[in-house]
């Protein structure tokens, strides 16, 4: 930037400052307008004296004094927030602890205050983050990019948490927003905090300015259609809101107000279909701010951590759900529910031993954990411990009786360990339970076969080719069949067509040696 | 910071009419000084009243402990004055578990201001999970019946005109967690229905937590949202409507109820405020079914477009244009909402920035709230009970043990300046606004029959407390603003006129208020229009809506007294 521009901006940024304390002050003359009562006519005279006086009393004894902004300011620095208590999880703790003891280390930084501020701000402990993001503001007077981010996050604060005055949030968001008027959330929020104080004509302006700066912000259109609404500017109203419902389609929120403002508009078909709308879409709440985002990114509370780990698992990724996982399991150590999760989530890493040892564990907090058990028998299976993989395969059987695809299984495991009547036992029962497709009957098919129960063994292949006429390994499995039961003319038939289908089986030569008379 | 004194905080704070007070304060010199400040004493000491909530909480954090504390000032025998219901927890494990000596509580005033424990004589001592109380003759015998919203069955108890009642059935059939309910007649047949408020579907295995991971109670996203019950009533026996009505697909997590003509129809509407979901405004077809128009009316979300935790709700005209306008409380970092009534067509406005009543209640959760003229000056002030749902931080004076202690809060006074501009004046009623409770019930009345309105606050893990009105009777600093009470009776049904719109006009000014219908959070307060008349030492004249569309009006009176209206005896309009 050259040097003449970034006067330009500074005398801009003056006089943007002027003219909102200018704004400020005028809105407070004209707060003034008081209830009518009857009052003594000596009453102001007494109240003001005393205002003065007891004003100027508390202004010496108040260590935050407001500056010339009208921003209160620490005359020194404050003590550290407490440590954090023992009921809080232990990954909170430990980032708080970590956040104060860099503090400690440094204590004239405001990067280490406005961080400390950031890690109570994430956990909604406001008062904490607000005596920390003061801090940070007072120590980075004059250092335009620290400064504006701790007025900026200190705005929001008290704007969230309510309790300070609307003078002091009003001149903090003027201040962050002269240090950084390019910055489109900024004049969002800002606007958000006029509509809660009811000033509706500032809250537009700084709407106006998010949009100039950016004209497809969804936010900042809605947000100025609202006050609009509320204004009973209904033309403006609908544009802006339709600029909204343009550039976020699904937000709830833009086709509630649209519905309200066509119907305030006589355009009741139009006000029908967006009512219709926003009940199928939902609210989108928070405006889409960076710098908040990662102040709330650095949350470990369980409930974000849950919220965060379905939100990675959903974007595919598994190496920060995991890592998210393992903070909550350090919240919660006997959780069996967290610790199945990250056995899942290792299973999915690859992390196939580390899985294992976890669902290990979190089977000994609970055995009931269906997961658990699934998966420790995939993986015990795929390590040819099929005695490890059936017990587990059975636990679950147990508890899931109906479950056809556990039953075959089961069963292919008790195949692996050739106990075959054992296995005939499963097909049967997935049967029982509703499964009767190919693959089954096939399988069972060839079961029944291995314990010579070929005449049964026959009728499964049978269905089997009812489905699949074009199965070669069927046909070949059959023609096993009927050739140990004498029909040699059948057999050949299918040993035929199981040739044809599947050249790689022994097929062909089967049926010459039948032919053969072998 | 440090404590600025009493006057400066008042001047800082709300401006004009506080520093009148304020100046009221310093210009003493009759030495009649009272020992309570400002505009309410408490007198739950002397009163009798010894009621204490038990949530019943065995530390597991379900959410009916969180919720409960609904209390019911009404005239339970005729007798002219009021008597208090009081509704206390249960043991959850996890559904209730009835014990002996943990149960609601009656009080009846034996004399004024002086309550005795009626429990037992009155067969009200219900022992389910008590919420709320609504109250009305449901058979149109001419004495007052109670609903019982309980987490578990809903309960109602007919009274015999004596001030004894016994449980009946009645075809009220709500069993899941009902919150707040009104009666009011919805098709003019006579009769008072019923709509219950039903919070949502509660799964104790449920298990959530604050921002720091500590076990807390969940919140209403937690369930399973669910709809509210409508029960239409035939000869005194009620049938579940609610599918044919319409309302049965439309489902939230009611907290607060009111039934008000807010559309001036003619018929009685419903405006149910949802605790994180949008608001309903049932309005009324006139067929026996309702359509929601919270949407189109302004009144379904915030300014921002956002639902709110919606608790406790009114319907009054707080800016004196003759309309009926909502405020709802909300939850800490929301602001309490106040939608104002711009007239058919336009709907409501949220307003509570430009009338002063958001930013100040966003430090608190607040729940019972009561539209009442407490200083007779013609306008509605705004009496607010909070406590938090969640931990937060100790407040100074608290006296509470843990963990209760970490959800307790100061209650709000909000004092009108005249068309509906808010002050936020505490300081003004600290008795009633400093001590940090958990506070949920909220119901106003002329408790000892002096013309100004009295409150009956409800807490969680504490004791119900009576305030006395004090500004206009007692304090001879303050001139005494004149009042006027109005019953409006049907002859026929034998009882008060719910849903009657009351117009009392003085010279040039006109003052709306209403007849019933519910309103604050999970509370009953008597079904009587209250007028604060400044200094007007006569009304010249009322004018009626009746609920049965029937308008009359009623030749003028002098001030401060009650009066019966009885419906068919004005002059036609």
């Amino acid at each position: 930037m050259t040097s003449s521009r970034k006067k330009a901006r500074r005398l801009e940024r003056k006089a943007r400052r002027e003219k909102e304390k200018a704004q400020i002050a005028s809105q407070r003359a004209g707060e003034t307008a008081q209830p009518q009562v009857d009052r003594p006519k000596h009453g102001w005279l007494v109240v003001v004296a005393a205002a003065v006086a007891i004003g100027g009393w508390s202004y010496f004894q108040d260590p935050a004094k407001p500056d010339a902004d009208g921003v209160a300011v620490p005359g020194e620095a404050p003590a550290i927030p407490a440590p954090p208590p023992a009921d809080m999880t232990v990954p909170v703790r430990r980032m708080i602890r970590e956040a104060r003891a860099a503090v400690e280390q440094d204590p004239t930084s405001p990067r280490t205050w406005g961080q400390l501020g950031e890690v109570f701000d994430a956990h909604h402990l406001f008062d904490d983050a607000a005596i920390c993001y003061r801090e940070a503001c007072r120590l980075s007077r004059g250092s335009a990019p620290d400064e504006f981010r701790w007025s900026y996050l200190l705005a929001t604060v008290l704007n969230s948490a309510g309790g300070s005055s609307a003078e002091e949030i009003f001149a903090l968001f003027a201040r962050a927003m002269a240090l950084e008027p390019d910055y489109p959330p900024g004049h969002v929020r800002q606007g958000d905090a006029f509509v809660r104080q009811g000033k509706n004509a500032q809250a537009r302006s700084a709407f106006e300015r998010a949009i100039a700066l950016d004209p497809d912000f969804a936010m900042a259109h809605r947000n100025l259609g609202q006050v609009l609404l509320a204004d009973g500017e209904i033309e403006a109203a609908i544009s802006h809101l339709e600029a909204a419902a343009r550039y976020d389609t699904s937000d709830s929120v833009v086709h509630a107000s649209l519905a309200r403002a066509f119907r305030l508009n006589g355009q009741e078909a139009r006000a029908q279909e967006a009512a219709d709308k926003a009940s199928s879409f939902a609210p989108v709440f928070g405006v889409p701010d960076p710098i908040r985002f990662s102040v709330e990114a650095l949350a470990v509370d369980p409930l974000t951590l849950n919220d965060r780990i379905d939100e990675r698992m959903g974007g595919g990724d598994i190496a920060g759900a995991l890592g998210d996982l393992e903070l909550l399991e350090e919240s919660f150590p006997d959780d069996a529910n967290v610790l199945e999760r990250i056995g899942v989530m290792r299973f999915k890493a690859g992390s196939k031993d580390a899985a294992l040892t976890t669902f290990e564990r979190a089977l000994k907090l609970d055995e009931h954990l269906h997961e658990s058990h699934l998966h420790l028998a995939a993986i015990y299976d795929e390590k040819k411990n099929f005695d490890k993989a059936l017990e587990h395969y059975s636990h679950v059987a147990e508890e899931e009786p109906k479950n056809p695809s556990l039953h075959v299984r089961i069963a292919y495991l008790l195949l692996a360990q050739d106990k075959i009547e054992l296995a005939v036992e499963s097909f049967e029962r997935a049967f029982q339970h509703g499964l009767d497709d190919a693959e089954l009957h096939h399988n069972w098919g060839a079961a029944l076969d291995r314990i010579d129960r070929t005449e049964e063994a026959v009728g499964h292949f049978e269905k089997v080719l009812e489905v699949e006429p074009e199965n070669g390994g069927t046909h070949f499995n059959l023609g096993m069949a009927l050739e140990r039961l004498g029909r040699n003319a059948r057999a050949i038939e299918h040993y035929d067509k199981a040739a044809a289908l599947a050249p790689n089986l022994p097929a062909a030569r089967r049926a010459a040696a039948l032919r053969a008379g072998g | 910071m440090p404590h600025a004194p009493p006057c400066i905080a008042l001047f800082l704070f709300a401006g004009g009419a506080l520093a009148w007070a304020c100046s009221k304060e310093t210009s003493d010199t009759t030495g009649v000084t009272a020992p309570h400040q400002g505009w309410f004493r408490e007198i739950t000491a002397v009163s009798g009243l010894d009621f204490v909530q038990s949530s019943g909480s065995t530390g597991r954090h379900y959410l009916p402990e969180t919720s409960a504390g609904g209390v019911a000032l009404f005239d339970s025998e005729n007798d002219g004055d009021l008597d208090l219901y009081l509704l206390n927890g249960a043991v959850l494990s996890p559904d209730p578990v009835e014990e002996e000596g943990r149960q609601n509580r009656f009080y009846r005033q034996t004399s004024p201001l002086f309550f005795e424990d009626h429990t037992a004589a009155s067969g009200l001592g219900d022992r389910g999970y008590g919420m709320g109380a609504a109250i009305g003759d449901i058979d149109n015998d001419g004495d007052r019946d109670l609903l019982v919203t309980n987490f578990g069955p809903d309960r109602l108890y007919v009274n015999d005109g004596t001030g004894s009642f016994s449980e009946r059935s009645a075809g009220i059939t709500t069993r899941g967690f009902s919150s707040s309910a009104a009666f009011f007649d919805y098709d003019r047949d006579g009769f008072l229905d019923l709509y219950v408020g039903v919070y949502v579907e509660f799964d104790p295995e449920k298990p959530c937590f604050d921002s720091t991971g500590n076990s807390e109670y969940c919140g209403p996203s937690a369930f399973p949202p669910v709809a509210d019950a409508l029960f239409h009533n035939r000869d005194g026996v009620f049938e579940d409507v609610s599918v044919e009505a319409g309302l049965h697909a439309a489902t939230g997590a009611a907290l607060g109820v009111l039934c008000a003509d807010l559309d001036e129809d003619g018929w009685q509407d419903v405006y149910v405020a949802n605790d994180g979901y949008v608001n309903r405004l049932w309005n009324n077809q006139h067929d026996g079914t309702f359509v929601d128009e919270a949407l189109f009316q302004g009144v379904a979300l915030n300014m921002n477009g956002q639902p709110e935790a919606g608790m406790g709700v009114i319907a009054a005209d707080f800016d004196g244009d003759l309309r009926l306008d909502l405020f709802v409380t909300h939850l800490r970092e929301e602001t309490n909402t106040l939608y104002l009534n711009q007239g058919s067509g336009v709907g409501f406005v949220d307003s509570s920035g430009q009338l002063g009543v958001g930013a100040a209640s966003i430090p608190y959760t607040g729940f019972g709230t009561v539209a009442v003229d407490f200083d007779h000056d013609q306008d509605l002030d705004i009496a607010v009970a909070n406590g938090s749902v969640l931990r937060g931080k100790r407040r100074s004076n608290v006296q509470l043990a843990d963990p209760w202690a970490l959800y307790a809060e100061p209650n709000l006074l909000f004092i009108n300046g005249g068309q509906g501009r808010f002050y936020e004046a505490s300081e003004l009623a600290s008795e009633f606004c400093e001590l940090p409770e958990i506070s949920r019930g909220l119901a106003a009345g002329d408790l000892d029959g002096d013309g100004d309105m009295d409150l009956l606050l409800g807490n969680i893990e504490g004791p119900a407390r009576l305030f006395e009105n004090v500004l206009a009777t007692k304090d001879p600093r303050h001139p005494k603003g004149h009042w006027l009470q109005v019953r409006c009776l049907h002859p026929e049904w034998k009882r008060d006129a719910i849903g009657a719109r009351v117009i009392v006009r003085c010279g040039d000014v006109r003052t709306l208020r209403t007849i019933g219908g519910g309103s604050s959070y999970l509370s009953f307060q008597p079904s009587v229009a209250h007028f604060g008349l400044g200094q007007a030492e006569r009304v010249d004249e009322i004018i009626v809506h009746w609920p049965d569309g029937l308008v009359e009006r009623f030749a003028g009176m002098d001030a401060d007294r009650r009066v019966e209206l009885v419906h068919g005896t004005g002059e036609n309009e």
